[in-house]
């Protein structure tokens, strides 16, 4: 279900850019692919438009998907009532039709308030890191300690100096020795916590490859729109339409995988994923269809998208891309990681083309596990599907991949809500229980102790085992959106949803009562008596 | 009759800055280099005032603080407390233990001497 706002909107937005283009109603009608009858009830809101529909008339009108679904209005309105609903900013005065008014009105306004509150919100997550590190680090204590030692020294020696008239020479000399040891200590002690605050030394930055591929989908809203433009452009060439079905992608995977010289063995017993570039593709005959078509498509992007993803990744190796980071090392292991990730987006999205899978995914209430099902794709790959659809007009999800040991596997974030970076993830969360239950994605409200409510859906998966005999390793999958986002796209309240009073992680809540508890808060500590 | 001033600080420089200090003002002044030190100098002499540092090796000013005021005889000692550590709470614990006064890193000679004189010493 699209909200009923924004179906209101989409009709006028039709009839406009029609007018715009000089259009008849007949001439755009023939152009998507419908009646003219059709198209009438459309602009005026008396049908609701989505998915494949949506893009035939994006295409025929000439603009993006997201302009015309109203998708980018949509998302400041959401930004911005959810900046109302944050207990820290907003008050009670402020309703969702408000935000609204202010987008459809004064969208200039809305947007320099929505970036205000993300700016805000960035401040206040690294502000709670250091904070963090502030209270804990002993270098910094002891650095900070020394300096102002030093500096009463020579300031109290300075003030002697310039007050006192009648110092005898030895008297003299010795408070300039003085002066002179402890500005050299000052130094040393400054120099120590210099580096401690060098932006390529602090633990802000990102640390592991995980961190790398989350800040590099992250500074890009979760979505490459340079990679959906070539597999949409090699899913026609190889004449694989919206309603292809398992059998006809492999045929044409496999087709053009021969054409380029290459080989697929299908008699073997075993994948090989590690091997870069095979010239022989082992398909074992033994595996799921879907797992061997998942991993031919990667095989063959990795060779077809070879430039695209390059230029993509190119973004981040040099310092004028559109990284803030340090550039990553050509070749280190992070550089190449971020490519397979680039490579697996790719993939993703030649298995589950965006406009349908936008539209199925909404139909459904982004239920990962239908989805997975209904593509025939793991739910890995669904749940990383979804969170790239929030320049559809979807919620932007961030989501978070763990294994049996709440190790974390992969992480998108979005500006809403960041997945716990550093120490134990919060034991309440459904992505934990996950594990002993069932293969269906379980909804969950996640109640933060800053009063934020996130919608979550998490679900457990076993992923492709290295051999037939092996037991095959259990990964769970979790996505999240703030719980006013939830409401917004299903149109239905979230009262039937199962909620947990939790938090992020145990350092982070102060939550004293909690039976997981598992490390003391730093949060009490910070806004508890100074 | 001179008053006496235990200073209790493990920089030796500000020991010897304040020593210069206290003395040119007519004090007598008596040092320690840690806690351990202090409290030996409050276990033999009763001072007329103590300027504790709290960050000192072996026992804090805290602790000498704490240990003064169990002691009948330094009850009603005026006590400063130096420190370059995070101020407020630094501030708050100090005078939740008895102290008379606290001074923060980096002070002012004239902030020192004029706490001296508003405790009477």
């Amino acid at each position: 279900m699209v909200s009923a706002v924004r179906q209101r909107l989409i009709g006028p937005r039709v009839r406009a850019r029609r007018t715009a283009l000089e259009l008849t109603q007949a001439a755009l009608a023939e152009r998507a692919g419908i009646s003219t009858s059709y198209l009438n009830l459309i602009e005026n809101n008396k049908r609701p438009v989505a998915g494949r529909l949506q893009i035939a008339l994006a295409e025929a009108l000439d603009i993006d998907i997201s302009a015309l679904s109203g998708a980018a209005e949509q998302q400041l309105t959401d930004a911005l009532s959810l900046a109302a609903a944050d207990p820290a900013l907003g008050s009670a005065a402020l309703t969702p039709a408000d935000a609204a008014e202010l987008v459809g009105h004064y969208p200039e306004w809305a947007r320099l308030t929505a970036r205000a509150v993300a700016a805000y919100r960035e401040q206040a997550s690294q502000t709670v890191a250091l904070t963090d590190r502030l209270a804990h680090d002993p270098v910094i204590a002891n650095a900070v300690h020394q300096m102002l030692t030093n500096i009463a020294a020579v300031r109290s020696t300075a003030e002697i100096l310039t007050s006192v008239q009648d110092l005898p020479p030895e008297q003299l000399q010795r408070f300039h020795a003085i002066i002179e040891e402890q500005s050299s200590a000052l130094t040393d002690a400054s120099g120590t916590l210099a580096a401690v605050f060098d932006p390529t030394n602090t633990h802000l930055r990102p640390v592991t490859s995980l961190d790398v591929i989350e800040d590099a989908f992250a500074r890009r809203q979760n979505r490459l729109p340079a990679l959906e433009d070539a597999v949409t452009h090699l899913r026609a060439r190889l004449h694989i339409d919206a309603e292809a079905t398992g059998a006809i992608i492999d045929q044409a995977l496999a087709g053009h995988w021969k054409s380029l010289g290459l080989k697929i063995d299908s008699t073997g017993t075993a994948m090989v994923p590690s091997q870069p570039s095979p010239s022989t593709l082992s398909l074992p005959r033994a595996a799921p269809a879907a797992t061997n078509r998942a991993f031919l498509a990667l095989k063959l992007l990795e060779r077809v998208l070879a430039n695209q993803v390059e230029t993509e990744l190119s973004g981040e190796l040099t310092p004028d891309g559109p990284s803030d980071a340090p550039p990553l090392a050509i070749g280190s292991p992070a550089a190449t990681d971020l490519r397979a990730a680039f490579v697996q987006y790719a993939a993703d999205a030649l298995l589950m083309p965006y406009g349908a899978f936008l539209a199925d995914a909404v139909a459904w209430r982004f239920d990962i596990a239908m989805l997975a099902a209904s593509y025939d794709v793991d739910v890995a790959a669904a749940a990383r599907r979804l969170t790239t659809l929030q320049h559809g007009g979807a919620p932007a999800f961030a989501m978070l991949a763990v294994n049996p040991s709440g190790a974390r596997l992969d992480r998108r974030r979005t500006t809403d809500v960041a997945m716990p970076r550093f120490g134990a993830g919060c034991a309440l969360w459904a992505i934990h229980s996950a594990f002993n239950g069932t293969e269906r994605a379980r909804e969950q409200i996640i109640e933060m102790p800053t009063g934020e409510r996130l919608w979550t859906i998490a679900i457990a998966m076993s992923a492709p085992g290295k051999s037939a005999d092996a037991a095959p390793p259990r990964r769970a999958y979790m996505l999240a959106t703030p719980a006013i986002h939830a409401g917004t796209f299903s149109g239905e309240d979230t009262g039937h949803v199962p909620s947990v009073a939790a938090g992020i992680t145990c350092e982070l809540c102060p939550r004293g009562d909690c039976a997981y508890r598992a490390a003391a808060p730093i949060l009490a500590e910070i806004t508890g008596k100074a | 009759m001179t008053k006496t001033v235990l200073i209790a600080e493990d920089e030796p420089h500000i020991v010897e800055l304040l020593t210069f200090l206290l003395e040119r003002e007519g004090y007598a002044v008596t040092a320690a280099a840690d806690g351990e030190a202090a409290l030996t100098v409050l276990a033999n002499t009763t001072p007329d005032l103590a300027v504790l540092d709290v960050m000192m090796p072996k026992q804090s000013g805290f602790d000498v603080l704490r240990e003064a005021r169990n002691d009948p005889r330094h009850k009603d000692l005026p006590i400063i407390i130096l420190t370059a550590r995070g101020q407020t709470r630094d501030r708050e614990t100090a005078i939740e233990m008895g102290a008379d006064a606290f001074i923060a890193k980096p002070f002012s000679n004239q902030d020192v001497l004029a706490t001296l004189r508003r405790l009477g010493a």
